[in-house]
């Protein structure tokens, strides 16, 4: 079982210094992500899913960073324990990212055909005018139009999906094993956002490439994603193959996330509906379960003490009092009252 | 971009004529006489004042004065009796410009440098060394920074000349004094432009691509750094012109510098007209230069105007 996992992110721990207090943004966080598989890692802003990612390819900034703690297993190297030289040899190569905001991840400065080179030349020995070349090539498979010309201009010429698909080029050059895309579509146009999907799908299928796909909106890893770990407040709240979270969320944080996607609510009433208040101050994290505060379940022991992984099948855990022994007659009410959402 | 050329140039023109305007009527304000002198009878001060048509109404030596400028005539300076301001100008101009960019590339390289040191070391001891240093060359003022090393070098080690502009050798000291307030402001600057790009997504995109710290320094942080600081070469370069006031009269250097100065305390209104315009000229034009380059240089500025 655990040679099939081509990355394995064990108890990652990683907190930020700051002037105000240690920030606790990642907490004995565990995945991990099978060859060629579609894994969607979905939360609220700000619940730890960039700096748990980041770490992969030794983004993270240090300081204020410290990584307290965990392994990054990748094709059973520790990742973590990689210096920079060694790190450069995976990044760009072996595993790439994308990021949110096309407008500013690529060098105002730089054409984009260049920057496009840069990675091909940086992990192969191949001569300018070749990387030009395979430059163009690729930048036809991402569907770049008219790429010939485009590999001239600078990033602020292209709109921004055209720049999205440039990063998407970069990170696609060198066939890595692992992309990772975060959030790649929340600043664009939503008919952007369905072709950049689709040009998602058809690499992973073409290339064989294993996906990490972060986003804070369910609404679109239905389609894609094979698997879901979904995050809150820098922890893992519940991990599971894609149709069980659907047809059965088991976490009342999943079930409000999935309340909250406008074309999943089956009736008027259920539209639009947000889940109430805040994620918690990761400065002062409450000592019970980090969702207690907005959570509808909650008993007494939810504030008082942290839950732990309840584990149902391998792929499949969540970390919720309800699944306690104890927590039956709740748990009852919770399915009850949420059963009937799909 | 012709349009905005025209639009500038046009801008420039204006301030050129406002310029003009406000310091012949200024100069008349200060108090003094320009042909002041203890042997000087009232008799040819009289015979003076009409051969240099001072005796005419204000308004009347304003227009003659704006009729001549426009045909590129200075007339005579007051003080260097039988002297053209135009041939001046033309004699002190070449020490000046010399000086001049002899400050501005030591500026420009050693603070671009410096300002890339400090970033790359931000928080060590080796950036604080280096803000002290900017401190201390900002608030320094030049001409004691000139006297200092003109007491180490020519002085005590006796190994650079003190004064006189004659050799590469003479242009040393007067050169670095003069390019020290620069050099401070223009380290101060880079090291802010390195750390802002420091923090910039496509440098995140750059370690993600799997490129080497040193390569993202050289290839993506330096070149980005550096295009904010050609804004500020206008202003630096008229730093540079007011800091060569003080230094070339220190230096004894036969420049428009030290003229300028010495036409201020005599009041000889048409050399500091003339120098005030050849000034402000010089300046307004290496801005509009400056402005254009980074409009040449920098993508993004390039083609929001076209
Ligand atoms: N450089 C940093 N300094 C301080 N805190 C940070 C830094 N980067 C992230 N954080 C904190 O870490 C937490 C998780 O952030 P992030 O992973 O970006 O959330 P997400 O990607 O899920 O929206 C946030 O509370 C954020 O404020
Ligand atoms: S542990 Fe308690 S508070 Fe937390 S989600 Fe489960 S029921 Fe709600
Ligand atoms: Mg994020």
């Amino acid at each position: 079982m655990d040679n099939e996992k081509l990355l394995d992110v064990k108890n990652l721990t990683i907190s930020f210094h700051t002037y105000v207090g240690e920030v606790a943004a990642v907490r004995n966080v565990d995945f991990y992500l099978k060859k060629s598989e579609v894994l969607a890692i979905v939360g609220e802003s700000g619940s730890g899913k960039s700096v748990s990612t980041q770490a992969i390819l030794g983004l993270t900034p240090i300081p204020p960073g410290e990584i307290k703690s965990g392994k990054i297993l990748f094709k059973h190297e520790d990742l973590l324990k990689f210096d920079e030289k060694e790190m450069s040899k995976i990044c760009g190569s072996q595993i790439s990212m994308i990021f949110q905001d096309p407008m500013t991840s690529l060098n105002p400065t730089m054409k984009v055909g260049n920057q496009i080179r840069e990675v091909l030349h940086q992990h192969s020995d191949i001569s300018r005018r070749e990387s030009r070349e395979r430059a163009i090539e690729l930048m036809t498979l991402v569907r770049i139009p008219e790429p010939e010309m485009r590999i001239d201009q600078y990033p602020h010429e292209l709109s921004g999906g055209m720049r999205q698909r440039v990063m998407i080029t970069i990170a696609m050059a060198n066939r890595p094993d692992i992309l990772i895309a975060d959030e790649p579509t929340t600043a664009l146009d939503v008919t952007i956002q369905s072709q950049i999907f689709r040009l998602l799908k058809e690499l992973r299928t073409k290339f064989d490439t294993a996906i990490i796909l972060i986003t804070h909106d369910f609404g679109v890893v239905a389609g894609i994603a094979d698997r879901i770990v979904v995050m809150y407040a820098g922890k893992v709240m519940e991990e599971d193959e894609t149709d069980q979270i659907y047809y059965e969320p088991r976490h009342p944080y999943t079930v409000g996330l999935l309340k909250a996607v406008p074309s999943l609510a089956d009736n008027e009433e259920e539209k639009l509906r947000t889940i109430d208040g805040t994620p918690p101050f990761l400065l002062k994290i409450p000592s019970g379960c980090p969702f207690a505060d907005r959570c509808e379940y909650a008993m007494r022991i939810c504030k008082e003490k942290e839950p732990q992984y309840f584990q149902s099948k391998d792929s499949s855990r969540v970390f919720c009092w309800l699944y306690h022994d104890q927590a039956d007659g709740q748990l009852q009410r919770f399915k009850d009252r949420e059963g009937r959402l799909r | 971009m012709v349009r905005y050329i025209l639009n500038r140039v046009l801008v420039a023109i204006l301030t050129m004529f406002v310029l003009a305007t406000a310091t012949f009527f200024l100069l008349r304000l200060v108090p003094g006489d320009p042909f002041a002198g203890p042997k000087v009878v009232p008799e040819v001060k009289e015979r003076l004042r009409i051969h240099y048509g001072l005796d005419k109404p204000l308004a009347e030596q304003y227009l003659i004065y704006m009729g001549n400028i426009l045909r590129g005539d200075f007339g005579y300076s007051l003080a260097k009796r039988g002297h053209r301001v135009n041939k001046v100008i033309k004699d002190a101009f070449p020490a000046s410009l010399d000086l001049g960019i002899r400050a501005m590339i030591i500026a420009i390289i050693f603070g671009i440098f410096f300002g890339i040191i400090a970033a790359l070391n931000r928080g060590k001891p080796l950036d604080y060394l280096t803000v002290i240093l900017v401190l201390i060359g900002i608030s320094v003022p030049s001409f004691v920074v000139a006297a200092l090393l003109q007491y180490f070098f020519g002085v005590y080690l006796k190994i650079l000349p003190v004064a006189r502009y004659e050799s590469f050798w003479h242009t040393l000291l007067p050169a670095f004094a003069l390019s020290l307030g620069t050099m401070a402001v223009l380290a101060r600057y880079m090291r802010a432009s390195m750390l802002e790009v420091m923090t910039a997504d496509y440098i995140k995109t750059a370690k993600a691509k799997g490129l080497r710290n040193t390569q993202i320094v050289i290839r993506h942080q330096i070149r980005n750094a550096l295009f904010p600081i050609l804004t500020i070469l206008g202003p630096a370069i008229a730093m540079v012109l007011t800091g060569s006031f003080i230094i070339e009269s220190i230096f004894a250097i036969p420049g428009l510098g030290r003229h300028y100065v010495l036409a201020m305390q005599n009041l000889d209104y048409t050399l500091v007209m003339g120098l005030t315009l050849f000034f402000g000229f010089f300046l307004i034009v290496m801005n509009l230069l400056v402005d254009f380059t980074y409009g040449i240089i920098d993508p993004r500025v390039r083609y929001t105007r076209n």
